[in-house]
């Protein structure tokens, strides 16, 4: 416990210095802009400044995207208060109330409490994140290749199933991805694999060209679908968080701030799920769920919350797994690994000291979209106010910058390109691109586990489904996968239904 | 969802569910070609084309639950009405096509053959210029000074950012 604290310390006394500090105000800004704006997400924030921090020392990089993912996600509620549109995915369950609030003239306030609910999200899930990865850690140390093979299956298929209308479409984006990830040469026999005898596909797709184009230009092509619409901002009262509201929704605040940490834990799941879960169990909860829908505090608090919960909850399987909670922890993890951090169960033994650095990297997150949600207001509405025409061109030329950037070669621009044209496609006919992502960043774990575990037990698949987690998960794939299918579900209610029948005749 | 759009969404899905398992059986034909490498002792567990052949099976599976889905809802019907996609859906159709192949000459077409600056600055204001036509009601001068403006802002930005204080090459 005091160890925790002491290293804790110690970690915000290494990024309690000028240059820290500069890069936690810009970076946070940076995000809180990005998720405002209609059509930019926290993963493309990520991406790009991804790109762009591939030359700082690694703990400067990972503060600075994880000051982008804070800022980004809380950024988005910004654009649905005022706008009636999310700026992320994540805020779409704040449009709801927020905007009911903003059109009664309560903006300021509803502005107050998304400020409020983001910032003791972020604590709640910080708390979890410290406590809960040395005990998650010490657990995955259990895991061996058959469990790691099963939980990155987990990760895709959870997430094809939750983060798209269609889970058929989730899965078919994430086993593509696991298909992306295995093209270059293999890692037993360095045998190519799908290269075409093209040289530089030996070395395998890099992943942040294939992010920035499935993320940034994909994106981009899907906002430039629709015009933009007039940009209207209601009159608005004050900013400032009341100190009621918090102690009045205390409970919404620890229910949300738990539901939104779980669901960050889970592989591949993400803010958006978290908000809209939240909101769910606040509204049951709640002594005036009617209000919920036309301007509910209660519902309001509980989404921002629970979103913003969600990003240190994503980051806890990150470094005790190497999986990622959710799509933007999934670039957080590839920077990681570009700027030689490698987490997984061995971090607490190896680096226990770079998880409290993360945590620290929470906190100073925290304080920045504080400062910024009470100071910003008038800034924010201007760049609201910037049309996309502007703004889509100059993205469109950080993601091939920044893509050329990573290794100085223009096939890199290529391949983001093409994963551009790839996701704006699958995008239009409704498939998601967070399992496809995921895909693509576990489809290295999924592969050497599989033949390493067929390795040890010499092609025997049974230790696959009788080592205790293993049965568990596997288990868990089964049901995931029954449960979500037409065909079972007709077959179910058929066997259901088929004894009552017999009853009533 | 009306009647029309679950149609055409069905028919969709059909061509979707085809073309995955055209990708699946693909992706299972390259796995069978390559080779097993027993030379170098690898066993069937160890071949290089074990997982993408499962996932090429696993891609094929999926895209005939996805194609058998859509026939049940009826995409035979859909496949002969025509393809004709409303005034709204033509107008986001041409949009994003523009966008695309502004993008495309951008960094397949400039970047690497022209220098950065005339190549980033050339797409910027282009882009602006296209767009900003349609959407608002600005005069062509005071739009070409606010493209001209944001294009060399941009350029000099980028190339500030990137080269200067990030020290990395331009393309």
């Amino acid at each position: 416990m005091f160890d925790g604290l002491i290293a804790f310390g110690h970690s915000i006394a290494t990024f309690a210095t000028p240059l820290s500090l500069f890069y936690v105000a810009a970076s946070s800004l940076v995000g809180l802009v990005i998720g405002a704006l209609p059509g930019l997400t926290a993963t493309m924030g990520l991406t790009l400044m991804t790109t762009m921090t591939l030359t700082l020392p690694p703990e400067q990089a990972l503060l600075i995207l994880i000051c982008t993912y804070v800022g980004a996600i809380y950024g988005g509620s910004r654009s649905a208060i005022l706008l009636n549109i999310p700026g992320t995915p994540a805020s779409a369950a704040a449009c709801l109330d927020g905007h009911a609030l903003a059109r009664q003239g309560l903006a300021g306030r509803a502005m107050g409490i998304a400020t409020s609910g983001s910032v003791l999200g972020t604590l709640i899930g910080m708390v979890f994140l410290a406590w809960f990865t040395p005990v998650l850690g010490e657990l995955a140390l259990k895991f061996g290749a058959y469990e790691f093979f099963w939980l990155a299956l987990f990760g895709v298929l959870i997430s094809g199933t939750l983060t798209g209308g269609d889970p058929l479409k989730g899965w078919i984006a994430g086993i593509a991805g696991l298909f992306v990830a295995g093209i270059g040469q293999e890692a037993i026999y360095a045998y190519d694999r799908y290269t075409f005898g093209l040289r530089e596909l030996s070395g395998g797709l890099s992943l942040v060209p294939a992010l920035v184009g499935a993320f940034g230009l994909a994106e981009l092509l899907v906002t430039m679908k629709q015009r933009q619409p007039p940009v209207e901002i209601n009159p608005f009262d004050s900013v400032v968080p009341k100190l009621v509201d918090v102690a009045r929704y205390w409970k919404t605040i620890l229910r949300s701030g738990c539901i939104g940490t779980f669901i960050g834990i889970i592989p591949g799941v993400g803010e958006d799920v978290a908000a809209w879960s939240s909101y769910a169990a606040a509204k049951r909860a709640s002594k005036e769920p009617e209000k919920f829908g036309k301007g509910s505090i209660d519902g309001l608090m509980a989404a921002e919350t629970g979103d913003n919960a969600c990003v240190p909850g994503a980051v806890i399987p990150v470094l005790t797994l190497a999986i990622p909670g959710s799509a933007p922890a999934a670039v957080l993890l590839a920077a990681m690994l570009i700027h030689g951090v490698r987490p997984g169960p061995l971090i607490m033994t190896e680096a226990p000291q770079f998880v409290y650095d993360v945590v620290a990297m929470m906190l100073f997150a925290t304080i920045g979209i504080l400062v910024y949600g009470l100071t910003l207001t008038r800034f924010m509405i201007r760049v609201l106010q910037v049309p996309q025409t502007i703004i889509v061109p100059i993205i469109l030329v950080l993601c091939a910058v920044g893509t050329f950037a990573l290794a100085g070669r223009l096939f890199d621009v290529w391949t983001m390109v093409a994963f551009g044209v790839i996701g704006f496609v699958l995008r239009s006919f409704g498939y998601p691109m967070a399992p496809l992502v995921l895909g693509i960043v576990l489809g290295d774990l999924l592969e050497k586990n599989l033949r390493r575990g067929l390795v040890l037990s010499n092609g025997d698949l049974a230790p696959f489904f009788t080592r205790p987690i293993s049965a568990v998960m596997a288990a868990l794939i089964v049901l995931i996968v029954l449960f979500r299918l037409e065909s079972v579900r007709r077959l179910a209610r058929r066997f259901t239904r088929a004894p009552s029948t017999g009853d009533a005749a | 969802m009306s009647d029309r759009a679950s149609g055409v969404r069905a028919r969709a899905d059909l061509i979707g569910g085809i073309a995955w398992i055209a990708f699946g059986v693909a992706i299972l034909a390259g796995a069978l070609a390559m080779d097993r490498l027993e030379r170098f002792g690898a066993t069937l567990h160890t071949a290089p084309g074990l997982v993408p052949g499962l996932l090429g099976i696993a891609i094929a599976l999926l895209g005939t639950l996805l194609a058998v889905r859509a026939l049940r809802q009826g995409a035979v019907g859909e496949l002969a009405a025509p393809w004709s996609p409303s005034p709204e859906g033509r107008r986001a159709l041409r949009r994003s096509g523009v966008a695309l192949l502004l993008s495309l000459v951008y960094t397949l077409g400039l970047l690497g053959h022209a220098p950065f600056s005339v190549a980033t600055a050339s797409f910027v204001f282009a882009f602006i210029m296209v767009f900003d036509v349609s959407d608002t009601p600005r005069t062509l001068a005071r739009r070409a000074m606010i493209a001209a403006i944001t294009a060399v802002a941009t350029t000099a930005a980028v190339a500030l950012v990137f080269e200067r204080i990030f020290l990395v090459r331009l393309p």
